[in-house]
């Protein structure tokens, strides 16, 4: 019987022991109170630091008449301190598809409005390619590139460039394919999926074509371009029939001997011109370092095997591949920091939601606000960027609606755009992202914190659960200013003034605090 | 109460066969949790690993023919003909196999890549999993209970011939008498 009972005891003491070490792991200093929807902020612990928010101007830039109510309309709208305020211009080189038509018969199904759709514009005259040089010579001869081919897409970076209030601080030159006159195919896309469609023979020709881009953005148009970026999603198949759009595949190996050389031009043409204007590496299609097809890390390592690797201090990724994964995004950035150290930061180049049907209500909103959150504090984005900034279909690649081609057409913005606000508009270059989250959160409660230079804090709080979240505010900010976007806000000013210690966010909604002490 | 358990042939049998079940169900769940990783993201389940590897590399190699060609052949000795309670003695080669195979899944893994990839995804940190390492310890168990499992049925099975070789012996020798 003695025995039984000590065995007894014995058993309770283990199991207090062992329930309170639980409950003393469980416990959040920076929640000391153990509050649910806690908004934890640690200001002393700093992670990357924001340098921008864009969008995409393929497709449809070259469909914006210039000097059009249509271009002002969306040059605000998007790259103005009255619209959403984007600092990223991603201005398309095109491959020339509009030479023969590529796009518009298929591949867009349903969504064709006219000529222009996923065609885009060259510069280069193709009528004046002369057989009896090479492709490099071809290319390099300015006599042969008439910039008026594309004048619209290039006046409206302009515009938003030089606008009055203008927020655009980065210019992105980018191309999807190289010229169809450098391919393999013969087309902005290979005959079949895989086919690495630009040779080795051609790689210094399409350097020629970047810089001739470049030398005109630069000393004709007068603007300053950041960075070239002249391959995308390079491990996509961009091949067979039906392709929807340009697209070049390139093998690792390929991709990284294709950089050596472009590195040398860029190079070149710095020491020319007196320009910093750097190479953007390599707008992968995804992070997925475990999916076969993903491949990130290949061409990373590829890279690394040459010495311009040396000098590249940021890689530039698109979110497709796992969006909403937080462990994809881990792994990637684990594997990077296993190899390179803290030598190479991210930049988020491109994501969009790819479902038909254009939802003007919240859901992809919320989705976004999500694929946001992730890509800033589990991926360590320093750069936010969205696909094309307009839309003219019923698809949901695009930020606003705009009919494309249209003279005065509406500028309808989705609640994408205004959930893209809801950051941009609040966080600038420089800011820098700090220890933040909701603690003990209630479903789809989460938050993405930054400091700012003068000590304020921005919080952008997303709540896409069903129910509304009484959101604790640390005791030490005083002062609250907050934006929401939901069904029937718009970054709407709804808060100003002393902080009440509790926020409520409403269900299905994003909304930005301003928190100051 | 164990000694009883010990003492009797259907009872033992019996417990040797519900615990290897038990371990061979969680290690089998287990292979489909990841088998490679990393330390706090993504990875792959095992069942994954090896349809990726048996689709994208069916060439030779010494990592497949340790990850393939040796449970190959303890599935095919598993066969063998046993005389008693063969079932339990291929079961457990069978699952010897598979828990040999789920501790090479990193090396599994890596042989679609070629060495210098293989040794970059290395250093980037990809490592077996816990759930495999778990997996391939509980199968090997499993392995290990259903050999015993075996063992005893050949046991009792011995040791009932004798009884009856013994008690036949002495019948014969009463007719005689």
């Amino acid at each position: 019987m003695k025995k039984k009972l000590i065995f007894a005891i014995c058993i309770a003491f283990s199991l207090c022991i062992t329930l309170g070490a639980f409950a003393a792991c469980d416990k959040n200093p920076l929640n000391p109170d153990g509050s649910e929807n806690y908004l934890v902020v640690d200001e002393s612990k700093e992670y990357q630091t924001v340098n921008g928010f864009g969008a995409s101007a393929a497709w449809w830039a070259q469909t914006v008449p210039a000097g059009s109510q249509s271009a002002t309309d969306l040059a605000t709208s998007l790259y103005s301190e009255d619209g959403i305020g984007l600092s990223i211009y991603r201005y398309n080189i095109g491959g020339g598809s509009w030479d023969y038509n590529a796009y518009n018969d298929h591949g867009a199904g349903d969504f064709v409005v006219f000529p222009e759709y996923r065609n885009t514009r060259s510069a280069f005259i193709a009528e004046n390619y002369d057989e009896s040089l090479s492709a490099e010579e071809n290319f390099a001869d300015v006599a042969n590139y008439d910039f008026s081919r594309d004048e619209n897409a290039l006046e409206f970076m302009r515009l938003c460039a030089t606008q009055e209030g203008s927020t655009v601080e980065r210019i992105i030159l980018f191309a999807n394919s190289p010229h169809y006159l450098l391919t393999v195919s013969g087309k902005t896309n290979g005959d079949y999926a895989y086919q690495s469609n630009l040779p080795a023979e051609n790689y210094k020709a399409h350097c020629e074509y970047l810089i001739a881009y470049l030398d005109y953005v630069v000393n004709d148009m007068g603007l300053n371009v950041e960075a070239v970026s002249a391959i995308n999603e390079p491990q996509h198949s961009w091949g067979g029939e039906n392709s929807p759009q340009e697209g070049c595949h390139y093998e690792p190996e390929e991709l990284a001997a294709f950089y050596d050389l472009f590195y040398d031009y860029l190079g070149e043409f710095n020491e020319k011109n007196g320009t910093s204007v750097k190479m953007d590496v390599f707008e992968s299609g995804n992070y997925d370092v475990y999916k076969s097809k993903g491949r990130v890390m290949e061409y990373i390592y590829a890279m690394s095997k040459y010495d311009y690797f040396e000098e590249i201090d940021t890689i530039s990724v698109h979110s497709y591949g796992s969006p909403t994964s937080v462990e994809a995004r881990e792994s990637f950035v684990y594997m990077l920091r296993n190899l390179y150290g803290d030598k190479i930061s991210l930049e988020m180049s491109e994501i969009c939601d790819m479902t038909a049907g254009l939802d003007e209500g919240m859901d992809s909103a919320l989705w976004l606000s999500e694929v946001m959150n992730k890509d800033f504090c589990n991926l360590n984005a320093t750069a936010w960027s969205w696909w094309m900034a307009t839309s003219c279909d019923d698809y949901n690649d695009g930020i606003v609606s705009w009919m494309w081609g249209t003279e005065n057409g509406e500028v309808t913005p989705t609640k994408r755009y205004w959930v893209m606000g809801n950051y941009s508009r609040f966080v600038d270059r420089g800011d820098v992202r700090v220890e933040g989250y909701v603690d003990k959160a209630s479903d789809g409660v989460f938050a993405t914190v930054f400091k700012k230079a003068d000590g304020s804090i921005v919080v952008v709080l997303s709540n896409t659960g069903d129910k509304s979240a009484d959101v604790i505010i640390p005791s030490v900010y005083t002062s609250l200013q907050a934006w929401e976007t939901s069904a029937d806000k718009d970054l709407e000013k709804v808060a100003d003034g002393n902080c009440s210690g509790v926020y409520t966010a409403p269900a299905g909604s994003v909304t930005t605090l301003i928190l100051k002490k | 109460m164990l000694k009883k358990v010990f003492e009797k042939p259907t009872c033992l049998q019996l417990f040797l066969s519900v615990a290897a079940s038990c371990f061979a169900l969680v290690a089998f769940g287990l292979f489909f949790a990841d088998a490679v990783g990393d330390k706090g993201g993504d990875g792959l389940p095992g069942f994954k690993i090896a349809f990726d590897v048996m689709i994208d590399g069916l060439h030779f190699n010494a990592r497949a023919f340790i990850a393939y060609l040796i449970p190959l052949l303890c599935a095919a000795a598993a066969i063998l003909p046993f005389k008693d309670k063969k079932v339990y003695f291929a079961a457990a080669f069978l699952l010897l196999a598979a828990g040999v195979t789920i501790f090479f899944m990193k090396e599994i893994y890596l042989t679609k890549y070629d060495k210098d990839l293989a040794d970059m995804y290395r250093r980037a940190g990809v490592s077996l999993a816990t759930p495999a390492i778990v997996a391939a310890v509980f199968s090997l168990i499993s392995s290990a209970l259903c050999l015993l499992r075996g063992l005893a049925g050949v046991r009792f099975a011995v040791a009932a011939k004798k009884e009856e070789v013994v008690s036949e012996g002495g019948e014969a020798k009463e007719e005689n008498v």
